[in-house]
């Protein structure tokens, strides 16, 4: 049936072709259901022709209920949308023959509505079809009450029928309705200089539509000329509960499960970034390095310190130049204008925050610039203006902005002056002082940095010194223990302690005792048991390291275990090394071992000492214990070992606050990596664009 | 203005002109329709049908008329004013006098089912049917006039549209045979 319907009308229509007609009638004759279709489809058209007649008679009705009289138009202003429209009036552009009434042109236009406006002040009128006027105060020409003649044609169908062209320029117009209007003083007709804002109700938004102004032309036809878009003006909000943010900012602040609803935490981190480093020039200064008073860095080494910080600092601000990202909206931008300052203005506008979160993804502020450098104007012109400087999908984004026809707000030029004035001191005020507060930060990191390098070099000077000395003594010890063995006499000072790179070198004078030297440093250095049998004297020589191994309860719970060994027959201590999953080392039998476990959780220090080692497997269960209850238990040692093991205690204190920092320092920069990573799209990877400017040339 | 002048005017289309000699009647009508169980709507609405009458009468050039326009267009409006209150099964006319008898007016329903299956259409649908159909406008016209973006969408709407009322008029057809 639905083929039919086609066929039907087009045969009805006397559309057909001769042979197609033929066709279509044989089928007709052939077909008795078509034939009841084509019967069918007959009354439809016929009650489409009835109704549009009895349509008629109803207007006729209807008019003469309305109105007894024939209105003489002095003039129409037709608009092809509705929405917020500024039109002028023009007078005397179309005047009507009353008498003419059989012609259908003008004469079932509604009833003019009259309105008496006191010129003096603002005044709202809304005529039955529901256009509203607003007209500002002293609109037109006059000191006295002005009687105002509106009229309205809204309804397609009734400006059709009523014959009211909707042709401009031999070109057919889509209309969403035409209105007049015209003010009259005491009857004489009087001048518009004011603009009156006209709102006409519509159902659906169509952005191409224009405002026309009627012509009358030759044959008496109206002619709709001189076409002007119809904007829609904007309502402002209040600028603080729109959302000006960078669209992925919040998200990301939720997906990291920080108080997305802290509007003050968010806002400030936010605005930390203004001086996010990648704005900062110059980057990172080599800061003055500080040294401990009692620093055991020869100036060497502090030289070849400064030197290598030279080099760290010269690679970050390299670096850091290659990822620049000052094209991107600096946030004291936006904070700049997320102020109450800018209430009034296009910016307080749904249609901004909608076009500013797209202004977020691009790498550049010049189109926000753009949009603040001209807050008198209406959206769409500024849309149009970088639609026309830009290219690509940006032109494309931009140009479908411009198309819905956003308008603007009205703000005096003094204000917009004001206001961008007000724009680049804030925004300039928010970055220079965003920038010094991460210049202070990163100073102050600088400064810990640095005192934190200084002591790990003093403790690696410590470690080698100490390490040197405990091995040089107990070499020393052993030889002496194992001279007295094979029957010799000897103090340790007597022997020259062969540095081992040299030994072989070393011209032998006396034979046997060389010998002897070499067992003792391997077995010192080895911590291993050795047995010689001095061949001159048939004695035998024997040293005996045994191992001992030390477990750690819950070893894992802490952040850092140190076991170390207090030996009674040397001046220091000797750190255990960690073999597999306990702490193990060769024990001297010469030497009787304290062991000392300090281990290390967040800023809680554990603590166990265990008296007498025994070369066994050990458990140690640690407990808690505070900085000074430590320090007073190591008192018991001898004055310069409580030197030594105290400065290493205190170092490891330190170094344990150092990596707690840096753990939270490394927690901070993911964090802010991560923020900036959601506030700043380009990175130094995309391709820069041409400010605005550059491009216009 | 005379009975012929009327006449010739609704010949000429002038509708309005023509209504400048008729619109007296509505009082009486209106008066008769509120005494017999219809509203002021109603008498409009009848008084409409009943000059639709009228001017297709005249239009097919069947028209003589043997008693007055006022009278004849009262006669119609109570025959039309019966056919309705036959569709909504409210019979009851008071009315004594009987001067419909004078002259012969047709039985045959004038607003029978394809009115109905026209009227259930949307707004949109009527509008463009009756500028196509009644209004001869063009569908370039016709698609500036009710927003359609081009004259080939017109044109499709309105094939949709005559669909549309075959349907309703099949649906009505179906349900008058039911009863």
């Amino acid at each position: 049936m639905n083929n039919n319907s086609i066929l039907i009308d087009r045969y009805l229509q006397n559309e057909m072709g001769a042979d197609e007609k033929a066709v279509f009638e044989n089928q007709l004759a052939a077909d008795k259901n078509l034939l009841e279709e084509l019967a069918m489809q007959q009354q439809i058209i016929k009650a489409a022709e009835t109704a549009g007649l009895k349509n008629e008679f109803a207007k006729a009705i209807k008019k003469r209920i309305v109105t007894r009289r024939l209105i003489k138009w002095g003039a129409i202003i037709t608009i092809a949308v509705a929405a917020f429209v500024f039109y002028m009036i023009k007078t005397n552009l179309f005047t009507h023959n009353g008498n003419s009434e059989g012609n259908k042109e003008t004469k079932s236009f509604p009833a003019s509505e009259k309105f008496d406006i006191n010129n003096s002040s603002d005044t709202i009128i809304e005529t039955k079809d529901g256009v509203v006027f607003a007209i500002p105060a002293h609109a037109f020409n006059s000191n006295n009450t002005i009687q105002l003649e509106i009229k309205t044609a809204l309804n397609p169908y009734y400006i059709m029928q009523n014959g009211l062209s909707t042709m401009s320029n031999n070109d057919m117009l889509q209309t969403a309705g035409m209105f007049y209007i015209n003010g009259y003083d005491n009857g004489k007709q009087v001048l518009l200089q004011k603009e009156i804002a006209v709102s006409v109700p519509a159902k659906n938004i169509n952005p191409a539509m224009q405002l026309f102004d009627g012509v009358k032309d030759s044959t008496g036809r109206i002619n709709w000329v001189n076409p002007k878009p119809v904007e829609k003006r904007l309502r402002t909000y209040d600028i603080t509960t729109l959302d000006f943010y960078p669209p992925r900012y919040i998200p990301t602040l939720k997906a990291l499960q920080k108080n997305s609803q802290n509007k003050k935490y968010i806002d400030s981190l936010y605005y930390s970034f203004s001086g996010w480093p990648f704005f900062r020039k110059p980057y990172m200064e080599v800061g003055s390095i500080y040294f401990p008073e009692n620093s055991a860095l020869d100036q060497y080494q502090k030289d070849s310190m400064y030197k290598e910080q030279q080099e760290m600092v010269d690679k970050y601000n390299k670096e850091q130049q290659s990822h620049e990202f000052h094209y991107e909206i600096n946030p004291a931008k936006i904070k700049a204008i997320w102020d109450k300052k800018f209430n009034n203005t296009i910016v307080a506008t749904k249609e901004f925050e909608e076009r500013l979160k797209y202004l977020h993804s691009l790498c550049t502020d010049e189109y926000l610039n753009a949009y603040l450098e001209n807050l008198n104007k209406p959206l769409y012109v500024i849309d149009e203006l970088i639609a026309k400087n830009s290219y690509g999908d940006i032109k494309k984004k931009f140009l479908e902005f411009a198309s819905h026809k956003h308008g603007g707000v009205f703000v005096a030029d003094a204000l917009q002056q004001k206001l961008s004035n007000y724009f680049q001191q804030k925004s300039k005020a928010y970055k220079e002082a965003a920038e010094k507060t991460w210049i202070k930060y990163q100073a102050e990191l600088q400064r810990i940095n640095n005192i934190a390098n200084v002591k790990n070099r003093e403790e690696a000077l410590r470690n080698f010194t100490r390490e040197e000395n405990n091995f040089k003594e107990e070499l020393c010890i052993n030889l002496t223990n194992a001279y007295k063995q094979i029957g010799v006499n000897k103090n340790c000072n007597d022997t020259i302690v062969p540095p081992a790179d040299k030994y072989y070198n070393v011209t032998i004078t006396t034979t046997g005792w060389k010998n002897l030297d070499v067992y003792v440093f391997d077995a010192t250095k080895n911590r291993q048991s050795m047995e010689y049998k001095d061949p001159a004297t048939g004695k035998t020589a024997k040293l005996i390291y045994k191992e001992v191994a030390i477990k750690i309860e819950n070893e894992q719970q802490y952040d850092r275990v140190l076991v170390y060994l207090i030996p009674d027959g040397l001046s220091s201590f000797q750190l255990m090394q960690k073999k597999e999953n306990s702490f193990k080392e060769g024990l001297n039998s010469l030497f009787s071992y304290d062991a000392i476990v300090l281990a290390y959780k967040g800023e809680q220090v554990y603590f166990y000492r265990q008296t007498s080692m025994q070369t066994k497997e050990y458990t140690f269960s640690l407990s808690p214990a505070n900085e000074q209850s430590i320090k007073n238990i190591l008192q018991v040692y001898a004055s310069n070992k409580v030197k030594d093991v105290t400065a290493e205690f205190e170092y490891r204190l330190f170094e344990q606050k150092e990596a707690l920092r840096q753990m939270q320092l490394r927690k901070d920069e993911d964090f802010r990596e991560k923020i900036a990573a959601s506030i700043f799209n380009c990175g130094g990877e995309g391709e820069s664009p041409r400010p605005i400017e550059s491009q216009t040339k | 203005m005379t009975d012929n002048e009327i006449i010739e005017h609704l010949k000429n289309n002038k509708y309005g002109k023509a209504l400048n000699g008729l619109y007296n009647l509505l009082p009486s009508i209106k008066k008769y329709i509120s005494a017999n169980n219809g509203t002021a709507d109603d008498a409009q609405d009848v008084f409409q049908d009943a000059l639709v009458v009228l001017y297709k009468k005249i239009h097919t050039g069947e028209f003589n008329l043997t008693v007055p326009l006022k009278t004849y267009l009262h006669a119609v409006v109570k025959n039309l004013w019966l056919q309705e209150l036959r569709r909504r099964k409210k019979i009851l006319i008071t009315d004594s006098e009987n001067d419909t008898a004078d002259f012969a007016i047709d039985e045959e329903p004038v607003f029978g089912n394809a009115e109905a299956a026209f009227n259930l259409l949307g707004e949109k649908c009527k509008q463009l049917l009756m500028l196509f159909y009644f209004s001869k406008k063009s569908f370039r016209e016709i698609a500036a006039v009710l927003a359609f973006s081009d004259e080939k969408i017109a044109k499709n709407q309105k094939y949709r549209c005559i669909q549309k009322a075959k349907e309703n008029y099949l649906q009505l057809s179906k349900t008058s045979t039911h009863e």
